[in-house]
């Protein structure tokens, strides 16, 4: 049989969408200054950067990929409410909100666990940046000898010790042992006053402890539970 | 996570999928291999080791299924010319097309697996675009869109650019059927009655041609790949194409096409009585390609072969040495085949992990021997002088016999180290190495070293499938290695393909090899399963079976009395209809009662069960309650038959609602409820000593939540020795709380140790492929929600609505998992120390010391420090002891 007829379909979408948008290179996050005095865990030359990067909607139910020049396209998404997680094993990029609305609208903004109803739009097209690089380990402890000098066994130990050699070489010089006995001398005067002075305040203060007893009794606030 | 122990305690394993489509090309610049598989992976692979070159992975089906692979160099007519889209300086040599609604065309750079363009259709019938076929030709894509027992619709678009030529060709074609048609290269074929009716779908004149068989097919047509209009009818090419000759009489069960000597040739490759052949035929003249005939012993484990695809070096003075031959097989190896030996195999069976077990390694010989002598001798205490005099002797008998095998070894006469003990499988001082063994969907079981990632083994097991309701097969250990000379022994519990019955296979995980048996086919269908004590004689833990019609088998028999005062539950998902049975042993039979029933399917009975979690039946809980701010005791609800199960439902007022039973299984009481609303999956649960913690997804909020549950008795205890399900418990006092996770999960474990002494952590397995160790008390309802340090108890941290993830509790760092699906934990030998597999379509193996590794030197202990400080103080110390005694002597002579 023969062809019969040609028909012209259009193609149509139907409440499907296309979220667009770019991504920069991890290295962007790194400064020339900052990568002259260390190396950075990526790379800025390394031609294959945006093969390490995907992106995910609803747990990997939709993902895109991004080409060369840093842009990436995810199509045939329904209109809703998406998270957009840029996953990179070394750098962290922050994930985007991206609203579409049955009418085709698109509305992009930050992220917000906690309080979902505030909104902080961001740029559509997207752009998503790096923002920092992950730190996956703890740093060893290392042996400084500054550690080792002040910690406070050794301040213990060597303190006393040095305090022991010391007085007794200046208590051998009589002039010096004028001065101390003179500095002594009012120091014992000084004492005699202040003992009094305590235990009359001791006397005194049996008078005011009927107030203080009064604000004792604190009420204490219920805890509030959160439900579900 | 320190950085010097990147690998040191971890191994990745990383995984693409079976095999669905394959391209070999050894004269490219770069020889490779690229491959499409059934989990959604594009990747290329290393053509001398197997390895990974790149990899990328796709949505899951229907979205990432592939239908089209299209590299460069590979068209039937040579008419690839790589277009390149506009404002792009470079083409395409590869062209992917997933999924059908939108349907996705790629273009790649295979180089690094780099995207280079995408575009993507979107049909007007999405049900009628799930049976979309495609064919690429002169820089031409056309979308082949059937409509059943009507006609054709073929769409051209230009390949990258996605533009289209502006017509949809109609083609009137009454007779197509999905099971009777199918496309080979340009050619649509549909097989009718002792007939192949064809049609050219790119040509102009859109003839029928008509092609008479011999016989009527038995089988479903398939394409032959590399070849414009030829067919596979029950092992037989027959061409269609008048342009395109087959070689006549020629019968296989594999073929594929590729060129050798600058021509064209068609391999076929026959698996029988255990050794592959694989023979070839010039497809000018039907010559056979002698150079290329070879026979290989094919070992049994990979299943039955499937030759995907081949390539030879072209060379002047060819011969059939450069060959490589690709191959699937049913057991989801891939196997390269290369100068008549299997050159590499990479086993994707492991990307559907289904189970998995650590097991013990047996003893070294020598302690196994003192063992024996040990046991042998301690059963006779009739009185206390025969005690001491025993105790006496057996020591002086050990210490001989220790003395005499050391001898032995030593002048080199002692008996050969056993093959285990040759391998280096025998058990470390603290229990961390142990054999992995994974089960898989596939039925191929691998024993692998957890500490080095080697596989010792692996075994496969055709016509093994899971159980109903997507309840996989079980993988049970019957026997462990602590009773020497005793193998260990696992079990395997499944469902025959054919019949549907219970089959069960033994063998020990040690050596890999079948044990008692081996295979054994039941005569009903397993229900519930359940593990019984162990046995006096042999230290066995029978398995007791519940069939379909509530009849009670153990296996093996002799293990029967032990499952006397057993209790049972079953739960049925769809219904969610719960039902408890007891079992009895009397008079030699075994028989169940029913003794309670539930119902939480609500009065629409429209709820699903769709997580059921039990607490870990070998896990300790150490310490029985919870000291408060008062100095008082909190006791634990520790009820070791405490089950979990969540149901859901859609709702016409809430979007749908998640409802949450913890069922004594025993007694059947419902001890606590709880209902979310807006609420859906992926549902995540973990239960464990008196806690529960589940996550979920708010579709109110729009996040991913977790809600932790504590259980406790009160300030005093019922029973402190043994839980009693029958006594009429008082109902629990319940704290929980909610967090908020800001990733998406997809597995939750808590770790185990030997006695419960570590602290527990939650294992937070992410979307993204990373493994969160996320400490209890983050999690725990008990955190206050004011900041009034009155009453606080100990550790108490204030409550914050979102938990953070810090990087530094990822125990995978950037090895990612892709596909995280479940995480295993097991206990080592070391109280500190839980061992923990990750599965999904990779495979993570490490282990993680929640409370630090008290029990241990760490690892960065200063070895050369303390010695150091030890020479100088013994070496100062003895130089001022010589100094003091000279001064002595000066003084006495004064």
């Amino acid at each position: 049989e023969v062809i019969i007829g040609q028909d012209e379909l259009v193609d149509e979408v139907s409440g499907l969408y296309t979220i667009e948008g770019r991504v920069s290179p991890p290295d962007s996050i790194f400064s020339p200054t900052q990568g002259g005095g260390r190396s950075a865990p990526v790379n800025k030359n390394t031609p294959k950067w945006h093969t390490e990067i995907t992106l995910s909607i609803n747990d990997g139910e939709f993902k895109g990929f991004v080409r060369e020049d840093g842009q990436f396209m995810i199509s045939g998404v329904p209109s809703g409410s998406y998270i957009l997680d840029v996953h990179h094993p070394d750098v962290f990029y922050e994930p985007v909100r991206v609203e579409i609305n049955p009418k085709g609208k698109f509305r992009a903004r930050k992220v917000n666990f906690v309080q979902p109803a505030q909104i902080m739009q961001v740029a559509y097209p997207l752009r998503v940046k790096p923002l920092m690089p992950f730190k996956y380990f703890q740093t060893r402890e290392q042996w400084k000898i500054t550690d080792f000098l002040f910690s406070p066994m050794v301040l213990m130990m060597v303190l006393p010790l040095l305090l022991m050699l010391v007085l007794p070489k200046m208590i051998n010089d009589p002039e010096t042992k004028k001065e101390i006995d003179n500095l002594q001398f009012p120091k014992m005067g000084n004492d005699m006053p202040e003992i009094s002075e305590m235990l009359t305040s001791l006397l005194t203060g049996k008078q005011p402890e009927p107030k203080e007893k009064k604000p004792a009794p604190a009420v204490r606030q219920a805890k509030k539970r959160k439900d579900q | 996570l320190y950085e010097d122990q990147i690998k040191k305690f971890d191994w990745r394993g990383v995984n693409v999928g079976a095999l669905k489509q394959s391209r070999v090309d050894l004269n490219h610049f770069q020889p490779r291999i690229l491959v499409t598989t059934y989990e959604g992976v594009v990747a290329s692979l290393c053509v001398k080791t197997g390895e990974l070159v790149w990899r990328q992975v796709l949505e899951q089906k229907p979205r990432g299924d592939v239908k089209l692979l299209q590299v460069s160099g590979f068209a039937d007519d040579s008419s690839d010319t790589a277009a390149a889209p506009m404002g792009s300086n470079m083409g395409f040599d590869m062209l992917t097309v997933q999924g059908h609604a939108p349907a996705l065309v790629r273009g790649w750079n295979t180089n690094m697996g780099a995207l280079e363009w995408e575009w993507s259709i979107m049909p007007m019938n999405t049900e009628r675009a799930q049976d979309a076929m495609w064919i690429y030709s002169k820089s031409v894509l056309y979308h082949v869109l059937p409509a059943w027992r009507s006609h054709l619709e073929v769409t051209a678009y230009f390949a990258s650019s996605g533009h289209s030529t502006g017509s949809t060709s109609k083609v009137i074609a009454p007779w197509i059927t999905s099971e009777s048609c199918t496309l080979s290269g340009t050619f649509y074929v549909c097989t009718d009655g002792k007939q192949l009716i064809s049609l050219d779908l790119v040509s102009k004149s859109g003839q029928v041609i008509r092609t008479s068989l011999e016989a009527e097919p038995k089988g479903k047509t398939q394409a032959l790949t590399g070849l414009n209009g030829v067919v596979i009818v029950d092992g037989k090419p027959i061409s269609v194409n008048k342009d395109q000759s087959i070689c006549g009489d020629l019968r296989s069960s594999s073929f594929a096409v590729g060129s050798f000597n600058y021509r064209k040739v068609l391999a076929y490759a026959d698996l029988s009585s255990g050794i592959l052949r694989i023979n070839a035929l010039y497809l000018d003249n039907c010559a056979p390609a002698a150079e290329l005939e070879q026979s290989l012993p094919f070992p049994e484990h990979f299943g039955t072969p499937s030759l995907s695809n081949f390539d030879c070096k072209q060379k002047r003075n060819g011969e059939g040495k450069n060959c490589l031959f690709l191959f699937s097989s049913t057991s989801e190896s891939i196997v390269a085949v290369q100068h008549g030996r299997v050159r590499w195999s990479r086993e994707e069976s492991l990307a559907n992990v289904i189970d998995s077990q650590f097991v013990d390694l047996p003893l070294a010989d020598t302690e196994g021997t003192l063992e024996n002598e040990m046991k042998g001798k301690a059963g006779d205490f009739t009185s206390f002088e025969r005690d001491i005099a025993s105790a006496f002797l057996r020591r002086i008998t050990t210490q001989a016999v220790q003395i005499r095998s050391l001898f032995l070894h030593v002048i080199g006469l002692g008996p050969p180290p056993t093959d285990t003990q040759r391998a280096g499988l025998v058990r470390d001082s603290f229990g961390l190495h142990k054999m992995l063994v994974l089960l898989t969907r596939a039925g191929k079981i691998f024993g692998i070293d957890n500490v080095s990632g080697k596989h010792h083994w692996q075994l496969h097991l055709p016509n093994v499938i899971g159980f109903a309701n997507d309840e996989q097969m079980r993988l049970i250990v019957q026997r462990s290695a602590k009773h020497f000379p005793l193998q260990p022994l696992c079990t395997i519990l499944g469902k025959n393909a054919v019949s549907g019955n219970g089959v069960l296979y033994r063998f020990n995980p040690i050596t890999g090899k079948v044990a008692e048996g081996g295979l054994v086919q039941l005569d009903y269908r397993i229900k519930q399963l359940s593990l019984l004590g162990e046995t006096e004689k042999d230290f066995l833990k029978g398995i007791l079976l519940l069939d379909a019609s509530n009849k009670v088998h153990v296996y093996p028999e002799h293990a029967a009395p032990l499952a006397d005062g057993m209790y049972l539950y079953t739960a049925d998902l769809k219904t969610a209809e719960l039902a408890g049975y007891f079992v009895k042993y009397a008079g030699g039979q075994l028989s169940s009662t029913h003794i309670w029933n539930a119902r939480l399917g609500g009065h629409n009975s429209e709820q699903q069960i769709i997580g059921v979690a039990g607490k870990n039946p070998i896990e300790h809980v150490h310490s029985q309650g919870r000291v408060l701010g008062d100095r008082s005791v909190l006791y634990k609800y520790i009820n070791p038959n405490l089950v979990a199960f969540v149901t859901q439902a859609p709702d016409s007022t809430h979007k749908s609602v998640l409802n949450l039973y913890l069922v004594d299984v025993v007694s059947g009481s419902v001890v606590f409820t709880m209902t979310h609303r807006k609420v859906r999956a992926p549902l995540s649960i973990v239960h464990s000593e008196n806690w529960l913690a589940y996550s979920y997804f708010n579709e109110k909020l729009r996040r991913t939540e977790i809600t932790t549950i504590e259980l406790y008795e009160g300030k005093s205890q019922a029973n402190s020795s043994v839980w009693s399900s029958l006594q009429a418990p008082p109902m629990p006092l319940v704290e929980r709380q909610s967090y908020i996770l800001p990733t998406i999960v997809e597995a939750l474990r808590e770790t185990i140790t030997e006695r419960g002494i570590t602290n527990k952590h939650v294992l937070i397995g992410t979307a993204s492929g990373s493994i969160v160790e996320m400490p209890w008390h983050l999690l725990d309802p008990r955190r206050p929600i004011a900041s009034t340090t009155q009453g606080r108890e100990e550790g108490a941290i204030p409550y914050i609505p979102e938990l953070p993830l810090p990087t530094e509790s990822h125990i995978n760092y950037n090895q990612t998992v892709a596909r995280l699906r479940n995480i295993y934990t097991a206990p080592s030998g070391l109280e500190s120390t839980c061992l923990v597999v990750a599965t999904g379509l990779d495979l993570f193996v490490t282990r993680v010391a929640p409370s630090k590794t008290f029990d241990l030197l760490k690892e960065d202990f200063d070895y050369i420090l303390i010695s150091i400080v030890l020479v100088a103080l013994t070496s100062g110390s003895l130089i001022v002891k010589h100094l003091a005694s000279r001064k002595l002597l000066k003084q006495a002579w004064k």
